[in-house]
């Protein structure tokens, strides 16, 4: 263990001040400066003594080198928030700053939250969607074999073709089950029509047109027609404004697009 | 006047002004010994405005347990001399000076200066021995290591350490 007169006199100090010494001697040296205050005097001393020496260096630089400097300084702190040194932060926004943090927590965990919820639902969701194509797929082929059972059945017969004459092409067939005692239609090829014009299908009973709804393209497979009326004479397609959907009055013969009477068995 | 520690404080929160307090009264020591260590004024002008530079971004790093502010920017200033001194261009321009030529730049340089007024620097100078002025001169301002500095001076590394110590031993007792 060195005496501090030894650390003294054995020169490491003035080595120290002149920046000649390794790092680890350099932390050597500050350590006695923290313990020994005759060696931090002693340090302080030989720096002293150095800068003065320094001094008799001393020129002025021209004049002008100051501003350029501080510009280049400024430049360089223009990205920077600028901060006023004596004055300390109000306990205001001390107050401001803090309740800013806890509200930015609290939203970032209600985001994050609301974020696994809709990640969820979209789970849900899109599970949903998959059983719901494998139902109406399912429902597709169900529907189909039904209509094959109707169709093939021996009791079932065709009650008319509704055709489009000009066009020769079959807009509807009509068939009637014994077995289910409902009559159907099923649509084969709808005509072109304007945009403001719909279908409408009338099952004429006792000569009187019932009306038994509009005739879409959408409609897929045997749709049953309604309502259920007994003695259909004939069938007959109107073709008619859109507007009037939910009309009450019988066709107009101007509207009247096919009429087919009933086939007999 | 402003306190060391005032100074301080306001150099951590990067307060501007107290950089041109600082350039006002340091600028004159600090380009004196950039100038002495890099001998080029332009080169000079660039090494001190990286040294107000470097105090102005590394105010945080300063520690005053180490010793004071202006011999901390004092070191700074030297370093980066010494490092410019260093650099291709300046090798280049300057590697043919030879040794002798630096003793007499040396004993001639008070003459273009400005005159000291700070007590008897000048004169404690000029009464210490050129041989351990030599020693400051390898050492602080060229940035020698102990062993190349003996090397340079031709004495061995123990002669130039006892001289070294007693030359500054010289200084502190004349000022």
């Amino acid at each position: 263990m060195k005496t501090v007169q030894e650390i003294i006199e054995s020169g490491i100090l003035e080595e120290y001040v002149l920046g000649v010494l390794s790092d680890a001697e350099n932390q050597e040296v500050e350590s006695y400066m923290q313990q020994y205050p005759e060696i931090k005097q002693e340090v302080s001393e030989i720096q002293e003594i150095l800068y003065q020496y320094s001094l008799q260096y001393q020129q002025s630089p021209r004049p002008e080198l100051k501003n350029e400097i501080l510009a280049q300084i400024e430049a360089r702190n223009e990205s920077l928030p600028v901060q006023e040194p004596s004055k300390s932060i109000p306990f205001m926004a001390y107050t401001g700053i803090l309740l800013g943090i806890i509200l930015s927590l609290t939203f970032a965990i209600l985001w994050q939250n609301e974020i696994k919820n809709t990640k969820k639902l979209q789970l849900q969701l899109q599970n949903a969607k998959n059983e719901h194509n494998t139902c109406e797929n399912a429902y597709k082929e169900l529907k189909k074999a039904h209509d094959e059972l109707i169709i093939n059945d021996k009791n079932c017969h065709i009650m008319a073709k509704l055709k489009d004459e000009k066009a020769n092409t079959c807009i509807a067939t009509i068939y009637w089950s014994h077995l289910t005692k409902q009559t159907y239609y099923k649509i084969e090829q709808m005509p072109k029509l304007p945009e403001n014009k719909v279908c409408r299908l009338w099952c004429i009973s006792n000569k009187t047109p019932i009306d038994a709804g509009l005739l879409k393209n959408t409609d897929q497979g045997l749709k049953v027609v309604e309502p259920k009326c007994d003695n259909i004479e004939a069938f007959a397609v109107t073709i008619e404004d859109k507007a009037g959907e939910n009309r009450t009055a019988p066709p107009r013969p101007d509207e009247i697009f096919i009429y087919t009477p009933v086939h007999k068995e | 006047m402003l306190s060391e520690t005032e100074i301080i404080e306001r150099l951590k929160v990067q307060d501007r002004s107290v950089i041109s307090y600082l350039y006002d009264h340091y600028s004159t020591a600090l380009y004196g010994v950039i100038v002495h260590i890099v001998q080029d004024t332009n080169l000079a002008e660039e090494v001190l405005q990286e040294t107000f530079i470097k105090i102005w971004q590394n105010a945080d790093v300063y520690d005053a347990q180490k010793g004071r502010l202006y011999t901390w920017m004092l070191n700074i200033a030297r370093n980066l001399a010494i490092d410019a001194t260093r650099g291709k261009n300046y090798k280049k321009s300057k590697k043919n000076q030879s040794f002798e030529n630096n003793v007499n730049h040396l004993e001639n340089k008070n003459v273009h200066h400005i005159p000291v007024e700070e007590i008897g620097v000048k004169d404690l100078v000029n009464q210490l021995d050129v041989t351990y002025k030599m020693i400051i001169e390898k050492v602080y301002f060229e940035g020698y290591t102990l062993a190349d500095a003996a090397e340079a001076l031709n004495i061995p590394l123990g002669t130039l350490k006892t001289r070294l110590r007693t030359a500054l031993q010289l200084l502190r007792k004349k000022v």
